[in-house]
Parts: structure tokens; sequence; C-alpha cells
């Protein structure tokens, strides 16, 4: 049984089964699919459909022959003689992975798939298309060695591989490649168009849902069409006997932790309070969450209990320890200097309040 | 031959023949050159050869060996066991050892005549008159009836207790005193050594593990035999497999420890501190010195505390991250030094920055930024025990569940472990402990510092027990759940039944 958010993904880009909103887009993407389709470079943010529309732009070239993938590891040998494997899905007609995966290595792996993927021309004719596919996902954290790596493959080998990129920001491509690509930007779904995704799924559900449950999914989605689905499903599964109108939304435990992490901040100002935020920092850490993403749940839970004199302050501190994190390689570091600097903020503010 | 447990593997599996030796040829040629050479010439006065090297380098064994070989024996020079004529000890001192040297020796053996002398200890008193230590030395020397052998480490980071300033340069070559000398035993020879002393044991260590002994051990070949015997014995049963190795610590790692002291304290130069003297030292009252009121110089230099240390930047900041709280007086100058810390780490990671600038370039200004704002803080009363940093432990359990993350036919799942994972495990009502589903949005009580087993022990008990107030999937509706979740169907089905029987049995199902 699949999940809800993969069983209803949109599988083509227009018509019957076709994406739901950004409908002009798709069109777009169908006409670049048409002709000599260009590199692309997919960007939005999470849960906003990027993926689903680069496999809708994978079936619009290929046909169903897209959905027979495979799970390969592929090993590669680096220049210093160390062997990597990464997993990548493939089709006949395409490959896809994640290069950021075996970190500093990434240039070669990109390299060599593009490379591989290009010496091997298309067979079958009535695919009618000469050239490959390779999409590689979190674009955004391919170190600079790829990316630069990439500009040359990308070129090179431009008539029988194509490369859909896929990220979240733009600002960590850098310039030379995206001047190489087809900027498609994904915006997130507004409310009314989750809302009306969520009808769509819920009534293929033959689910019971009252208004109110809905509206808040809506609201607690925070624009993340990923999110307010596996919510919606959480819910169905947490109430068996039919939805009350006052249901909770299930929220991921960390995210609570965290909310209880920034009272603790908001409670008390000392270096003892923030040997025991680090602690809980790590604990999150631990679990993989993303630190950005913590950081900005951090900020988000903060943010509302500070008086208004000082929120300027805060997020211009934020946004520093935000780039600095992205760019350093221990979060921790980075996540403890904005708790310590949001304390002595808060702190000063207090006491010159009396 | 028969084992005896309590030994120590550095005599017991101690080389006994030539070829048993794993040091560089060309150096056991040079030895036995010497001895060869030694018993050679008869007419001129006897030969004297100074035998340095590292510890653990193997100077000794090569010298034991070689003699055996070339049919010599070996007479050691051991101070304790001399009496004089009432029985008493003698003073450990310079007489002693000119006594020994001048000293007619029989043989113990019969029919050998050739004696060499070992010296592998020098009396205190040369350590503290090097000059009366040299000219007595001299003398004796004229008188001497056999070879001598000096063998004496020269690494000792104390610079008055090295041989080194003893027997000076000068003096070697104006006495005809052979040299050799020994080098840190490289890597590939300590494996071979390891190997051999492994295939001895009972049962012998995984090639991995030697290996990892062998880079361990920085050349010192006795560490590397005591490492493979604190690995060897116990109980330990995955002995051919696994990582863990246990590994000797050389003392300069607690050197570390006292550079990190001397960040953290950032003792200043106090002028109210009286001057000590050996004189004042016995009369000093424990009254407390006033702490300066005014900045003043520090005591230690930073840049020296750096290079003592011995550590990488930023191994060296994680540890200033972990403990500098401690000392840190209030919140606005710690807020100083975690963004200093910040801006390093940052330096170090980005790329073309860390390559324009030397290494030590991030640590020397966190050590300074610390031992600035360390300024009259609140010194712990008792000792403060330095933690050690938990950052690579913590990366290493991330490292392995990010693996198992990967190894899920997900590609691009950055969001996996933030988003799906919490959801599926409710959608899914996933209790398999050992699912990474679950590993992953297990409840945040259950820390991370437990370690992998043990938060999977944590994770079957808590499901068995209550799953959090959740509903209990039905038989009927998982039926078209993947494997993982229907493992734990069964679990559920058999919960009546102890919880072991029932997880046992679920695991035969596979």
């Amino acid at each position: 049984m699949a999940l809800w958010v993969d069983k209803y993904r949109p599988k083509e880009l227009l018509g019957k089964d076709g994406v739901d909103y950004h409908l002009e887009q798709a069109k777009h993407l169908k006409f670049l699919s048409a002709d000599c389709m260009p590199h692309l470079l997919f960007c939005g943010p999470s849960g906003a459909g990027k993926k689903t529309r680069i496999k809708c732009l994978l079936r619009e070239l290929y046909g169903v022959g897209v959905d027979k993938t495979q799970l390969i590891m592929k090993a590669f040998t680096t220049p210093s003689n160390r062997k990597l494997e990464i997993q990548t899905v493939s089709s006949n007609y395409h490959v896809e992975m994640t290069p950021s995966d075996v970190g500093i290595y990434d240039r070669v792996v990109v390299q060599d798939l593009v490379k591989e993927m290009a010496q091997t021309s298309q067979i079958e004719a009535s695919s009618q298309k000469s050239f490959k596919v390779v999409v590689l996902c979190e674009a955004d954290s391919l170190t600079r060695d790829a990316q630069h790596g990439l500009r040359r493959t990308m070129e090179k080998y431009a008539n029988n591989c194509k490369i859909v990129l896929c990220c979240e920001s733009l600002s960590r491509i850098i310039e030379p490649l995206q001047s190489r690509c087809i900027i498609i930007n994904v915006p997130a779904p507004t409310d009314v168009e989750v809302e009306k995704v969520l009808r769509k799924v819920i009534q293929k559900e033959n689910l019971n849902m009252p208004d109110s449950v809905l509206q808040k999914i809506v609201e607690k989605s925070e624009g993340n069409l990923r999110r307010a689905i596996l919510m919606t499903e959480a819910i169905k599964m947490e109430n068996e006997g039919g939805i009350p109108a006052n249901a909770q939304i299930p929220v991921p435990e960390w995210e609570v932790y965290i909310q209880e992490t920034a009272r603790l901040i908001l409670q008390k100002q000392t270096n003892d309070m923030a040997l025991k935020v680090r602690e809980r920092l790590y604990e999150v850490i631990s679990r993989l969450i993303p630190p950005h993403v913590i950081f900005k749940k951090l900020l988000e839970y903060l943010l509302p209990s500070c008086p208004s004199s000082i929120v300027r302050e805060v997020v211009s501190e934020a946004a520093k320890f935000e780039h600095r994190l992205l760019l350093g390689q221990k979060p921790i570091f980075h996540l403890e200097a904005f708790v310590i600097a949001f304390m002595e903020i808060y702190l000063t503010n207090a006491s010159k309040a009396k | 031959m028969k084992r005896t447990e309590e030994d120590l593997l550095t005599t017991e599996f101690a080389p006994k023949r030539r070829e048993d030796l794993h040091i560089h040829n060309k150096k056991i040629g040079e030895v036995s050159n010497w001895i060869k050479a030694a018993f050679a010439q008869e007419n001129r006065h006897q030969p004297v050869l100074y035998l340095t090297g590292p510890t653990g380098s193997g100077k000794s064994t090569a010298v034991e060996v070689l003699c055996k070989h070339h049919n010599v024996e070996l007479i050691d020079y051991s101070p304790e066991l001399l009496y004089d004529d009432h029985l008493q000890y003698e003073k450990h001192d310079l007489s002693q050892l000119t006594n020994f040297l001048i000293r007619r020796h029989a043989s113990l053996k019969k029919g050998s005549s050739k004696i060499v002398l070992f010296v592998s200890e020098l009396p205190d008193q040369a350590y503290l008159d090097p000059i009366t230590f040299r000219n007595e030395l001299l003398s004796a020397l004229y008188g001497l009836r056999h070879p001598v052998i000096f063998c004496l480490t020269n690494d000792i980071a104390c610079w008055t207790l090295n041989p080194d300033r003893l027997l000076t340069n000068d003096y070697i070559r104006t006495n005809y005193i052979d040299t050799i000398t020994f080098n840190a035993v490289a890597v590939t020879f300590l494996k071979k050594a390891l190997d051999r002393a492994s295939n001895l044991l009972q049962t012998p260590l995984s090639n991995s593990k030697l290996l990892i002994i062998a880079e361990e051990s920085r050349g010192d070949l006795r560490a590397a035999m005591n490492m493979l015997q604190m690995n060897s014995v116990g109980k330990n049963p995955n002995r051919r497999t696994g990582k863990d190795v246990i590994c000797a610590s050389k003392a300069n790692r607690e050197e570390a420890f006292h550079m990190i002291g001397r960040i953290l304290y950032a003792k200043r130069v106090n002028p109210n501190a009286p001057v000590i003297s050996r004189i004042t030292n016995k009369k000093r009252k424990s009254v407390p010195v006033p702490e300066p009121t005014e900045r003043t110089d520090l005591e230690h230099n930073p840049s020296d505390i750096i290079t003592m240390s011995n550590m990488p930047s930023d191994k060296l900041i994680e540890f200033l991250f972990e403990n500098e709280h401690f000392f840190c007086s209030d919140l606005s100058k710690y807020r100083k030094v975690t963004d200093t810390f910040s801006a390093c780490d940052f330096m170090m990671g980005d790329w073309s920055t860390a390559r324009s600038l030397p290494d030590e370039y991030a640590s020397e200004i966190a050590v300074r930024s610390v031992m600035w704002h360390n300024f009259k803080g609140p010194r712990p009363v008792t000792m403060q025990p330095i933690a050690r940093p938990v950052l690579r432990e913590l990366k290493k359990q991330m490292d392995s569940t990010r693996k198992e993350v990967q190894k899920l036919s997900i590609i691009g799942n950055s969001y996996f472990s933030s988003l799906t994972a919490p959801y599926q495990t409710i959608i899914e009502n996933i209790t398999d402990p050992l699912s990474i589903e679950n590993f992953l949005s297990r409840p945040l009580e259950v820390s991370w510092k437990l370690g992998k087993d043990q938060i999977e022990d944590r994770l079957e008990k808590t499901n068995s027990l209550n799953f959090k107030g959740r509903s209990r999937p039905k038989k009927n509706k998982n039926s078209k759940m993947p494997k993982a979740t229907e493992k734990v169907d069964d679990e559920e089905e058999e919960e009546t039944y102890t919880i072991e029987e029932s997880s046992d049995d679920s695991f035969d199902d596979f």
C-alpha cells in the first residue's frame, strides 16, 4: 500500500491525470519536451511538486517506458583509487540520483555518469528521442567542484544527454550552470490550491472530513503539499471511527520538541540553559533533520514571543548564522551561536525595560 | 610451546631469529656488521657503539637477536644487582658504571669467548653532571676489556634526560665511538611483525584490525604488541571481525589536555604573586593571591599553546566549544566567543577561504577569542573535567543512519527524515524497532547517546507496552502492507506471550 502522496501523484503534465496547479507552466513544459529539450533546472520549495513535474516530463518524452525503473548501486572509482557506491534509479531512458550522497566525491560521480549515459545512445527508434536524461536531485548541495565539472560535461555531451537539475534554492547553484539551463521555477501551491488537491484526494478515498479540520491542515501544511497529504492520511489512521471536528493534527514530534526548546530559551537566559538547549539540539540533529530546517523552525517559534523592538536584530542574527551554517561544516556551532545571541538580545532588552 | 597468559606479548613473542626481525634491513646490516667487526680486529682498543632511536624501534631486540646469531654473549648492565663486599647495595652512580665497564667478565657459556657489554641505562648522576660523566666515561673507555654497546632512547621530550645531551657529537667523534641511529618502525614493518605475532596467538586477529593497530602505534613496536595483547585477551567473541580496536593512548594526548586547560583558564601574569624561590616555597601560606584587576599579559603565548597541543584546528575548536561555557562569565562575552567559533567553522568549511589560509589560522583566532573573553571569568572551584567533544560520536551515528536511509529506494530524500518518516510511522503504524522510519521518529526522550543497539532495545520495549496510545493495526486491513509491517503484525498478535519470544519468532520467519 503506497502512501497517498505517491498514490495520487499526477501522472501527466496535462489532461485528466494532469498536474493540479501551475497549468501555464505545464503547457510550457509540454512545449519544451516536444521540441529539442534543453537542460533544465527545477527550483522551488520542498513539497511544491518539482519531482512530480520532472516525472511527468519524462513520461511526456518517452512514454510509459520510463515507469519501468530499477534500483542499481553504481560503483565508481575516484582518482585516488577510492571505491564509491551510489544508489541510482534508472530506466532505459533516464537515470536519477543524488550525487551529494557521496559527499566531496560528487564531481567524479557526476562526470562519470554523464559520460556513461552519453556513450550509449538510444537504440529504440520508437522513442524518437536521440537523448537520454540524467536527473540530479539536491543539486544545491553539490560541491562547487562538482558544479564546475558539470559545466564542461554538460556542454560536451549536450547532444545525447540532457541534464535535469532539481534544487530548493538557486543561490547555491553557480551562475555558469544557471545560464546553461532553462530555469523552471516551481512555487509552493497557494492555500486554495492545496485545499483543492486535498478535496480531490479525500473524495477519491471516500473519506469524510469536517471542513474545519481540512482548514487546519491547509494552515499547518506551510504550502507543502507533501506535508498536507501526509497529515491527511495520518489523521485518517489516527481516527478510524470517523474524524471529529476537533481532531488534533499530528505534527512530527521533533517540531514539538523544538517548540519546547524555544520556550526554554525564552524562560531563562544563562550558560546552563544554553547547555541544556545544546543537548536538545544535538538530539534533533541526530535524527537527521536538516539543520537549516531546525534553524527555521526555531526562529519561527521564537519570534512571536519577541518584543517588536528586537525582532529586527534577531532576524538579522538568524540570517547571519544561517548563512554560515550552510557554508560551514558543524551545524551545532552556528545553532548555538544563534541561541546565545538571541538570549543576549532578549536579556538586554528585558533589563532595559525595567 | 605452552603459553602463560600473564606474560606480555612484547617479551613472549620477541623475535628469536634474524628473519623475524621486522626492522629495516639496512639497520640490521649495520648492527650486524658492527658486531662482526668488533671481533675481527684484535689489536686496537675495544670498540664502542652508541645506538639510539625512539622508543619501541627495536634497538635492544635487534642487538639481542644479532648477538645470538653471531654467537656472542651479551652482558647486561643492571645496577641493582651489584653488591659491594659488605653485601650492601651500591649507590647507582658513575663509579658503578665505570666498574662494570672495566671489569673482566667471565663467560657464562662454555667455549664462547665473545662477550659484549650492553648498557641500556645511565645513572642519574650522569644527567645531573654531564661533564664529570664524560671524563669518567672517557677514562673507563680506555680500560675496556670488551666491546660496549650503549643502547639509549633519544626521543624523550625532556631535554635534560636526553642521552644526546651527554654524548655530544663532538665527544663521539673525538673518542671513536661508532653510532647507529634507528628510526621509528614503518607501518609496513609493523604490520608484518603484528602478523607474525598474531599468528602465534590461539585466535589471530583480523587483518583490518591489525592494520589499525599498526597505524595507531605510530612506529612503536612495543606499543603495537601491547595493543595486540589488549585486543586479544578478554571475552570479545568477534575477534576476527569488527573494527573496534582498543588503542593505547600515548602520553602526549595528556599534553593536549594541559593545553586546553591553559587556553580555558587563560591565566595572566599576576604582579601580586610572590616570587617563588626554593626558600620561600616552604613558608608560603595559603593566603589567596589577589587577582590582578587589569588585563596583564598572558602567562602563555597562544601560538605556543596551539603548537604544543598538536591538534588540528577543527578538533581544538571542538574541544573549546564543548568546555567554554564553564569558564565564560556572562552571556555577552559568551556570545562573542560562540560567534567566533561559528565564524571559524565557516572559514574552514568554505572552499576558497580554507585553501588560502594556513591551517592554524582558525584555531589561532578561536584560541585568542577564548583567552580574551575568559578574563576574570568564574573559575570552577573544584577541578573541572574537560569534556570530550561529542561531535565525532554524533557524526558517526548520523553517518550510519544516513547510509540506512540511502538504502531505501528514494532518490532525493532530503525531506525524508524530517517529514516522511514521522508521518509514515503513524500512517503505517510501524512498530518494528529495526526499521529506519521508526528509528528516526523515535520519541525524543530516547537519546542518541545510548547508541544504536540500545535505542532499538528501548524502542522494542516501548512498542510492545504501549505505542503511544495509538490504535493497533488490524490484521485484515494491513494485508497488502510490505514485508516489514507484516512482521509487526506477527509481533502484535503474539503479544500475549512474552515479548522476547515473539520477536524471535518473527526473526526466524525471514
